[in-house]
Formats: structure tokens, C-alpha cells, sequence
């Protein structure tokens, strides 16, 4: 079903993404009194958004009446070819979720805390059943995440979070 | 020109710049034969370590990682069939069934020479043509810089993979995101919602890295990665792996791929990505026995790795003359050289010439850098291959996290990382393409400082936008290419 109504949803989106920027735009002080002032790219742009958003969903429902019977096939061949062995089920959801922690707890803990913490879990995730290689992934966490602590800090003079340890 | 050049020469050849040099020809190619890394990639997470350097210095080191990166993608392509990045797309063609018919050593020897000598090519014609475009267009005021800003959006949008509209939509975000800050000329903050944090908006790196770094972990992710990456094959290579007629035979095909590639580059939103394959189906068309493409020959080989290359001296002559980026790396090159202080534009020609001299100088070493070690380095390169992607996107990301942190010191660069790499797989969910996101991010405010300057000018006319010859002339064009566009599709060229 996304396959087919991909275009319509991404343009009533877009449409939404218009308005919001456009109504936001009247929320922008015009200090100089220019006629042309900082509101007039956004508007301008906006419109022309607008415009094209109407067209994807446009061209969407086209797409949609035309190739009913095309796009169906096309899909069930797709789910056919995409029999991999699976990693995590939602990987991508996990893979969101662990950056998010990592970059949430970086400055109480430390940049080099959670590295090391990101890094095994990401590796983790990425990593077919009962090919985890729990050992080597903390090997290698642990190296890059000191390595790269202590080389940008010591090396390029960037003050990356301490955190805890420092 | 040879004194200045002779001058950029003794600007670059210090021990620490040669290091920097190898040190970015080699990690360039590593990060051009891993298909899912790009030379974009490996410009933008190279960038923060350059932060600390002479301009010179960092500088030289991202044209090395340039070069490398457009030229490590034949390794992978020849020996795996899988392009490293989507400007060796053409070299799988000709190059696997080579590999497969035991001539691996000869495709390779083609790339890497051809590869070299469509570099030379566009960068000795980019020392020609820049100098002298640059006095041109040191003459052009804001309307001209409008309407060529323009005219730069239409053609990205309109040359990117998919629909025309979904192209615009996508320029349009990354114009939308550029928006978001202080307005230029008057300062006044726009959609901040008061968030101190982005007054500054969204700085330029994050938005990069995200777009290209953290969306392909994303992707990995759901592709399952963890797979080993199939057989590599051997090869054995002597001298260059063909002979001296052979490459006498490639010599018009090399030259007309050279003259595309480099031609191709310079208009703006077009790089590498489409200059191979354009290329190779000209040579096609134009062969005596187009029936052989495909089957392993070493013209293919040749359009394709020429024309690559020579995109490279081509995407700088709009970067260096105008200030104006050909394509995704040279966007981040634009982002890289204003952070080093060096703003590119024709005023670069005058005021810092010894910079654009070291550049070019720069470039030439790269060159030759590269062919030594695609030589000499090639088995090293093919054992890297089989990493495990999942530790090195991983590894990648972490790198990421620290660049961005670099730019301002700042969590909230990091948070703008994962926002954009979100952004990009989800618009590849839906079949937007990236690309036009960051020249959008670049080309928006170009457009929008002048556009303002301009009226300032004419005090609130919008005639000479269109009475200045220069500036209605690219107006026009970009009329006229997103109308060709538009059209009922042109029939797809079949790449298989």
C-alpha cells in the first residue's frame, strides 16, 4: 500500500510543510520597513511548494488509476526478492533510538562513555543472528572510543565532553 | 600564469602538505571503493580534523580526499560489480564481464591510467578557463549572482534521478532549512521559536554529514549489511595491463570523455554520478562495433573512468569562478573553504591568487598520487573491502558525532545530525532525492542575499533582474531547461 499512495502522502505532507512556513513567515518582524524584507523569500518559497506538493499528489493519483494492476504485481515481487535473514526486526528504529541516547546522555556521561556504549550497540544491531562477535565488537569499541577521545582532544584541541571521567 | 603557478607549487610542496596529500588520496579511495561511502562522505568527516590546520594545509588535504574519492570507485566496480560510489556506475558494464573473462588486471590498468589522464585533462583546462572566466565574473553584481543562483537550482532539480517536481520539492527543502536562523543583510531571526540555539540556523556541516552519513547507516540497517560482500576476484597485472596499441586505439574515445566529463561538471547540480554514464553511452553510440559493450572491452572502461575524473576539473571552475558548487562534494568543499576563512568567487583571483594557485597545484599532485597508489596499493585497498560494514558506518557515525560537535562545541550540532539523516532516508522512503537538499541549503541564501541586494540597488525595481543581459540570459535558461524536462520523459536509457 505505501508503494502506491507513496507520492500522495509525501505531497500532502509537503503541502502542510508550505503552510506552516508560510503562515510562520507573517510571525517575522520587519525591522528595516523594506518592502522586500525577511519574509519575502519564505513566502515566495512557500508558495512555490505549495504549488508543487499540489502537483506530486496530483501526479500520485494519476500514477495511482493508471498503474492499479502494475504496481501490485511490482510489489509482490519486490517482497519476493527481499528474503534476507533478518537483523533486528525494526534495525532502523533501533538504530534511531540508539543515536538518539547517544547524543541525549553524551554530556552527563562523557563523549568516550558513550561511544564505546554506542558503538557496541550499534554493531549489535547490525549484525545478523548468531554472528554478534560480542568480543571483537567490545574490542573495537573500546579502541576507537579512547583513540578518538584522546586523539581530537590531545591532537585537534576539540573539548569533546568529559563527562564523568573527567 | 606559470610564475603564479610556480608559486602555488612551493606553497604545497612542504613535508606536512605531501603527507597530508597521500594521507588524503588514500583514505579517499578507501572511502570511493566502499559502496555506501562517498567522496562526499569523506570530505565532510575529514573537514573538522582540517579545522586546526594552515588553509593550505586542509585545503590540499580535501582536494586529495576529492580526487581519491571519484577514482576509488573502479576498484570496486571492476572487481565486485557493485559501483563504490555512483560515479563508477558505467565501469561495472564493461568492467565485471572483463573481470569475469580473467582480465580484471587489464580493466583495472585502463581505470586507474584513464582515471589519471581524464584528471590532468580537466584540470589543466580548469587552469585555463578559470583565470579568465574569473575576470569576467568579478563584473557581476547581485543580479547576475540571482539569476545564476537560479539557474543552478532548475538544473539540479531538473537532472536529479526521478520526477521533476519531486526534484523542486526537495530543492525547496533544503532552501526551507537554509531559511530557518538570522535572515541575511537585516539579521532578524526567523522560525527560532526563540530557541537561542538556532538563531545561528542550521550550520552547514551537520546538515552534510546527516544527509549523507547517518541516512546511510539508516539504510544499511534495513538492508541487512551484515552479508559477506560476496567473492572478489583475483587478478595479476603487468606494467599497465594493456598495450601500447590499445591505448592508441582509446585515444578519441578518452579525449571526447574527457571533453564531456569536464563539460558536464561545470554545469552546476551535475557531477561525477552522471558524467560516466553519459559518457559511456556516447561511446557507444559513436563505436564502430557498439555491439560489444557490455561484453568486456576496455572502451567502456575508458568513457567512464575518463569521464569521472575529468568532472572533477569541471565542478571547480563554477566553484572557484562563482563561488557557485557543481555538485554534492564541491557543495562541502564551498562549506570547507569559508570556514577556512577563503571565500571562492572571482575576488579569490585577486586577492588570495596564491590560495587558487595552491589549489591547482594541489590538484595536479593529488593526480598523480593517486595513480601511484591505485598501482602500487591495489591489494591493500581490495582487503579493505572486506570490513564489515557494520563496524565502519558504525565507527562512521561516531566520527560524524564528533565533527559536528566540532563546528560550534556545541550537543546541539550533533542533534542537527541525526534530524537530517532522518530527513534523508525518509525522503528516499518516498523517492525524493537528496542531492537538491544540500544545493538547496547552499544555492537558497546565494539567491536570497542577492535578490535583496539587488533591490536594494534599483530601489525596489525588479527591471534590471531582467534588462541586465547576463542575468536574463541564465533567467531564460532556466526557463528553458526545467521546460525541456518537464516534457514527456525521454526515453530512459537502459544501463544494464
Amino acid at each position: 500500500m505505501i508503494t502506491k499512495n507513496k507520492d500522495i502522502i509525501s505531497g500532502i505532507f509537503l503541502f502542510l510543510v508550505a503552510v506552516f512556513f508560510y503562515v510562520g513567515s507573517f510571525f517575522i518582524e520587519n525591522l528595516t520597513g523594506a518592502r522586500i524584507g525577511p519574509s519575502f523569500v519564505p513566502q515566495l518559497v512557500s508558495i512555490v511548494l505549495a504549488i508543487i506538493s499540489i502537483l506530486i499528489v496530483a501526479d500520485g493519483i494519476k500514477h495511482l488509476k493508471l498503474n492499479d494492476s502494475l504496481e501490485i504485481e511490482k510489489e509482490k515481487k519486490e517482497k519476493s526478492g527481499t528474503a534476507k535473514t533478518p537483523l533486528y526486526k525494526n534495525a532502523v528504529l533501533l538504530s534511531i533510538i540508539n543515536m538518539w541516547i547517544y547524543i541525549g546522555l553524551m554530556k552527563p556521561l562523557g563523549f568516550m562513555i558513550m561511544t564505546f556504549i554506542y558503538l557496541f550497540t550499534q554493531f549489535i544491531i547490525l549484525s545478523k543472528q548468531g554472528k554478534r562477535q560480542y568480543l571483537l565488537s567490545v574490542i573495537i569499541s573500546l579502541i576507537v572510543s579512547v583513540v578518538t577521545y584522546y586523539l581530537f582532544v590531545n591532537a585537534f584541541n576539540l573539548m569533546l565532553p568529559a563527562g564523568i571521567l573527567g | 600564469m606559470l610564475g603564479m603557478l610556480i608559486t602555488g607549487f612551493t606553497s604545497v610542496l612542504t613535508i606536512k602538505i605531501m603527507l597530508l596529500l597521500v594521507l588524503g588520496v588514500g583514505v579517499g579511495i578507501i572511502f570511493g571503493a566502499i559502496p555506501g561511502l562517498s567522496a562526499s562522505m569523506a570530505v565532510a568527516l575529514v573537514l573538522p580534523v582540517t579545522f586546526g590546520m594552515e588553509p593550505i594545509e586542509g585545503i590540499s588535504m580535501l582536494i586529495a580526499l576529492y580526487i581519491g574519492g571519484v577514482s576509488g570507485g573502479l576498484i570496486s566496480a571492476i572487481l565486485l560489480k557493485i559501483p563504490g560510489t555512483p560515479s563508477s556506475i558505467a565501469t561495472c558494464f564493461d568492467g565485471h564481464p572483463m573481470a569475469a573473462n580473467g582480465e580484471a588486471g587489464k580493466a583495472l590498468g585502463a581505470g586507474i591510467v584513464f582515471s589519471f589522464l581524464g584528471g590532468l585533462f580537466s584540470i589543466i583546462l580548469l587552469m585555463f578557463i578559470a583565470p579568465s572566466l574569473a575576470a569576467i565574473t568579478i563584473k557581476f553584481g547581485p543580479y547576475e549572482y540571482f539569476s545564476i543562483a537560479i539557474f543552478s537550482l532548475t538544473m539540479i532539480a531538473s537532472l536529479s534521478k526521478g520526477s521533476l517536481s519531486k526534484g523542486l520539492a526537495s530543492g525547496i527543502v533544503g532552501m526551507l532549512i537554509a531559511i530557518i536562523g538570522a535572515s541575511p543583510i537585516d539579521g532578524t531571526p526567523r522560525y527560532t521559536f526563540g530557541n537561542y540555539n538556532m538563531i545561528t540556523g542550521f550550520n552547514l556541516l551537520p546538515v552534510l554529514i546527516g544527509l549523507f552519513a547517518v541516512a546511510e547507516i539508516l539504510k544499511s540497517a534495513e538492508d541487512n549489511v551484515d552479508v559477506s560482500t560476496g567473492e572478489i576476484r583475483d587478478y595479476t597485472i603487468k606494467g599497465f595491463g594493456f598495450t601500447m596499441k590499445e591505448f592508441v586505439s582509446q585515444q578519441w574515445n578518452a579525449l571526447r570523455s574527457a571533453v564531456l566529463g569536464t563539460g558536464i561538471g561545470i554545469l552546476p547540480g551535475i557531477g561525477g554520478g552522471t558524467s560516466n554514464i553519459i559518457a559511456y553511452i556516447v561511446a557507444k553510440n559513436q563505436s564502430k562495433y557498439p555491439e560489444k559493450f557490455g561484453t568486456g572491452i576496455i572502451d567502456g572502461i575508458v568513457a567512464s573512468e575518463t569521464a569521472n575524473n575529468a568532472t572533477i576539473g569541471g565542478a571547480l571552475v563554477p566553484l572557484l569562478t562563482l563561488g557557485i558548487p557543481g555538485d554534492g562534494v564541491t557543495a562541502i568543499l564551498l562549506g570547507a573553504l569559508m570556514i577556512h576563512d577563503i571565500t571562492p568567487g572571482p575576488l579569490l583571483f585577486t586577492t588570495q591568487g596564491e590560495v587558487v594557485y595552491g589549489i591547482f597545484a594541489a590538484l595536479l599532485i593529488s593526480n598523480v598520487i593517486m595513480l601511484i597508489m591505485e598501482f602500487f596499493g591495489m591489494r591493500l585497498f581490495v582487503r579493505l573491502l572486506t570490513i564489515p560494514k557494520k563496524f565502519l558506518l558504525s565507527i562512521i557515525i561516531a566520527l560524524s558525532a564528533v565533527g559536528a560537535f566540532g563546528v560550534n562545541n556545541r550537543i546541539y550540532d550533533i542533534w542537527s545530525l541525526l534530524i537530517f539523516g532522518v530527513l534523508a532516508y525518509v525522503m528516499e522512503k518516498f523517492d525524493y532525492p537528496t542531492a537538491p537538499v544540500i544545493l538547496g541549503v547552499i544555492l537558497g541564501p546565494i539567491a536570497e542575499v542577492n535578490l535583496r541586494r539587488g533591490l536594494m540597488l534599483s530601489q525596489g525595481s525588479f527591471m534590471p533582474f531582467l534588462t541586465k543581459p547576463i542575468s536574463i540570459t541564465f533567467l531564460v535558461l532556466a526557463v528553458v531547461s526545467a521546460y525541456i524536462v518537464s516534457r514527456p520523459k525521454v526515453k530512459k536509457v537502459k544501463v544494464d
